[in-house]
């Protein structure tokens, strides 16, 4: 399985997300998420590619009658952590609301049917794989359950995941014209001095 | 203790006329180099007579060790070119953290002269590759391998036997990522694991060219002299890659200009200069004559700067010497003097020349460079609407009075290019693309949030959940609140951008001098020039090899 580095995920998922027509600041959140829970042993990858696989309810992709976009659940927890136990129903890839919640710095849990994820002080944790879609419960705790920290080691991802998180940044990119190549980024041949 | 206030120090005609200074982080590897007594050596020289193989050159200290692993190649003429296109090098690097093995050069014998086509591990710190300057490696190999010493205004006029094309580090094609490099004692500070392998990479290519000049002369060849080598930086060749780093780390310039205005703030407050301080500095500004005389630019934009410069630094040697530091607070008069006298390029050189007394008293200030990006990530959703137009107001007012719907106002675009995938600027009235922009339109993005805002009450996060396209806006603009040097306040998709002010001020924090842009959107430079070799670190004076010698 191929290893990518943290830098890595972070910005090809940023540009995966604005590719699947996410806006930048929320397609940055979505780089950040991914990067977030890759280092602390999660599968942010896999998850972010899950969600760009299957449609998804949000402003973004205006569609009404599909599960609630993950990146759209996870950007407002994060603007409004909530003080007591928030349901929410039917989430596409809704493990990456856990991410605003490791940077947050608190101890949250959040329950899905046949699994679980946290964060606190000790780590990140999740019980069970990570759904494709769920009905969520997340609420903050007294004391974390002991998880994995963070680490800044290159870690092994998916390669079909991997796969479908690069073409969809790929519809981020310019092909070159005459007159990009015209305009010149950098040094030409003629200066080799 | 009063900083330069962001209005005027963000602008980008300002940060394009930076120049390196004591925290500049060539000279904060140097010194720490020497003050955590880092040894370095050549435990491996396996290069052939046609100067192909590989050599390793060995830094320890402080309980660590790092590896320079690098490789030379035969590369025909026809294929040496400093695009990011290229394909082949004269040479390829990689710094490694640790101990090396024979499988370690093995691998990165396999991967490292591929570049971005190869795959590091994150064992690897930096990436690079350096191409020759023809003229004058022919020139000092020939020199050399017949008895004979280069032509010292040849050297003064490239400054460099190579060049780098790239210095990759963070996380790229498989190398470390930065958070590895935390807590280390050298290398913990931005791009100082990038500035060790160039200064490296220049004691390698000196080797290589006495190597090269012994090959060819055999009994005859000689040395290199020590002075002359010692004149010989590393080059590098920047172009549009390198410019959108500053607007996508805002936090990052926050700490380097803070870094930077506070040294300078500390100067300023000073009741007097000493009289070391006073011959400190006029020799300084005496070097800096000589290195302005070696500064050879042929851009029209960068030849006005260089003759401005001249003509200033001779006006601040009037100055000094019709009595400026006899004055109260001498180096508080000096600054007040220089915004009414010199040019923006001469400000900035004297930003830098007033520092260079000071180490005591502005070195420190080195250790605060870096950021924790994540720290300051998540947007703050309970802040109310009247404090983010508050915001807006008090520090993003610069962008409101531009009109981004006429031409001249959103004439560029920021695009990543599928064939490199590298940045590149877009004229967007001329060419396709601009549906794919990168959010460099920092501007814009916030002069629209102040319209959408309107007078809004409520919360910011009630505000996000009717317009997410805000988020990316919002975010800058809260980060402003601590982050008061983290924006470049101009208009970077306007049609008078100069791209290469974006690149001058990142370089200039690198330590960077001989700034030679080539076009709006590149820039050569020379590092390292002046500065010791390993066996010359200890024998030489503290951190003083940043502007040349007064005797040469």
């Amino acid at each position: 399985m191929t290893t990518r580095t943290l830098s890595e995920i972070a910005a090809t998922c940023t540009k995966a997300a604005r590719g699947a027509g996410c806006p930048w600041g929320i397609a940055q959140e979505a780089g950040t998420a991914a990067r977030l829970l890759e280092a602390h042993g999660l599968p942010g990858t896999t998850t972010l590619a899950h969600l760009f696989s299957a449609p998804r309810s949000c402003a973004c992709t205006g569609q009404a009658d599909a599960a609630a976009c993950g990146l759209a659940q996870m950007v407002a927890l994060s603007d409004a952590p909530p003080d007591q136990a928030l349901r929410i129903d039917t989430v596409a890839a809704p493990l990456l609301m856990l991410a605003p919640l490791i940077l947050e710095g608190g101890s949250w849990r959040m329950d899905w049917e046949g699994g679980a994820a946290g964060c606190g002080p000790d780590g990140a944790w999740i019980m069970g794989e990570a759904p494709k879609v769920a009905s969520v419960t997340i609420k903050r705790q007294q004391d974390g359950q002991k998880g994995t920290g963070s680490s800044w080691h290159s870690r092994p991802v998916l390669p079909e995941a991997w796969a479908a998180l690069q073409s969809l940044a790929a519809r981020t990119y310019v092909p070159e014209t005459d007159a990009s190549r015209a305009s010149g980024a950098g040094p030409d041949d003629s200066n080799s001095d | 203790m009063s900083l330069r206030a962001p209005s005027d120090v963000m602008r980008l005609a300002r940060l394009g006329a930076g120049h390196q200074t004591r925290l500049s982080f060539m000279r904060v590897v140097l010194r720490g180099l020497k003050r955590g007594g880092w040894q370095v050596d050549c435990p491996e020289w396996s290069i052939d007579a046609h100067g192909v193989g590989h050599a390793v050159y060995r830094a320890r200290g402080q309980g660590e060790e790092v590896n320079l692993v690098a490789f030379a190649h035969d590369l025909p003429a026809d294929q040496r070119s400093d695009r990011v296109i290229a394909q082949a090098w004269d040479a390829t690097f990689a710094l490694v953290d640790g101990p090396l093995t024979d499988a370690d050069i093995a691998r990165l014998r396999a991967n490292v002269p591929l570049q971005e086509a190869g795959r590091v591990s994150d064992r690897e710190l930096v990436l690079s590759r350096a191409n020759r300057s023809v003229r004058l490696w022919d020139h000092v190999v020939g020199c050399l391998s017949e008895g004979q010493q280069p032509d010292a205004a040849l050297i003064d006029e490239v400054g460099y036997l190579m060049r780098t094309t790239a210095v990759y580090g963070s996380g790229k094609f498989g190398a470390a990522d930065h958070a590895a490099l935390k807590g280390r004692p050298l290398l913990d500070g931005p791009f100082r694991a990038e500035m060790l392998a160039v200064w490296l990479i220049r004691t390698f290519v000196m080797d290589l060219v006495e190597h090269a000049a012994a090959r060819k002369g055999g009994g005859n060849a000689v040395k290199l002299d020590p002075d002359l080598r010692r004149r010989c930086g590393i080059g590098n060749s920047t172009g549009l890659g390198m410019a959108p780093f500053l607007a996508n780390h805002p936090d990052l310039l926050n700490a380097w200009i803070t870094a930077r205005e506070t040294a300078l703030a500390r100067v300023r407050a000073l009741p007097l200069a000493t009289n070391a301080s006073r011959a400190h500095f006029q020799s300084a500004v005496t070097r800096t004559e000589k290195l302005l005389a070696r500064w050879t630019t042929q851009h029209p934009y960068q030849v006005s700067k260089v003759t401005e410069l001249r003509t200033d630094i001779a006006r601040l040697s009037d100055h000094i010497a019709t009595g400026a530091f006899d004055q109260p607070r001498p180096w508080e008069g000096l600054m007040i003097w220089a915004e009414d006298v010199l040019s923006v390029e001469g400000q900035e050189l004297l930003v830098s020349l007033m520092l260079e007394p000071h180490g005591d008293l502005v070195d420190d200030l080195a250790e605060d460079m870096g950021a924790d990006e994540l720290a300051r990530f998540r947007i703050d959703g309970a802040m109310s609407t009247q404090a983010l137009r508050a915001l807006i107001k008090a520090n993003f007012d610069w962008c409101l009075p531009t009109d981004f719907d006429a031409a001249e106002g959103c004439a560029r675009f920021w695009y990543v290019s599928e064939a490199k995938l590298e940045p590149r600027l877009g004229e967007r009235h001329l060419e396709d693309g601009a549906e794919c922009e990168q959010p460099l339109d920092i501007a814009r993005a916030v002069k629209a949030l102040a319209h959408d805002l309107g007078e809004s009450n409520g919360s910011v996060a009630t505000f996000l959940l009717a317009h997410p396209q805000h988020r990316f806006a919002v975010r800058r603009v809260q980060l402003s609140q601590s982050a008061p040097y983290g924006e470049i306040r101009d208009n970077l998709i306007g049609a008078d951008l100069m791209p290469v002010d974006m690149l001058r001020c990142k370089l200039a924090f690198f330590g960077a001098t001989r700034f030679d842009p080539r076009s709006d959107r590149w820039v050569r430079i020379t590092m390292f020039q002046d500065a010791p070799f390993p066996d010359e670190l200890y024998a030489s004076a503290d951190d003083d090899w940043s502007l040349p010698p007064e005797v040469a």
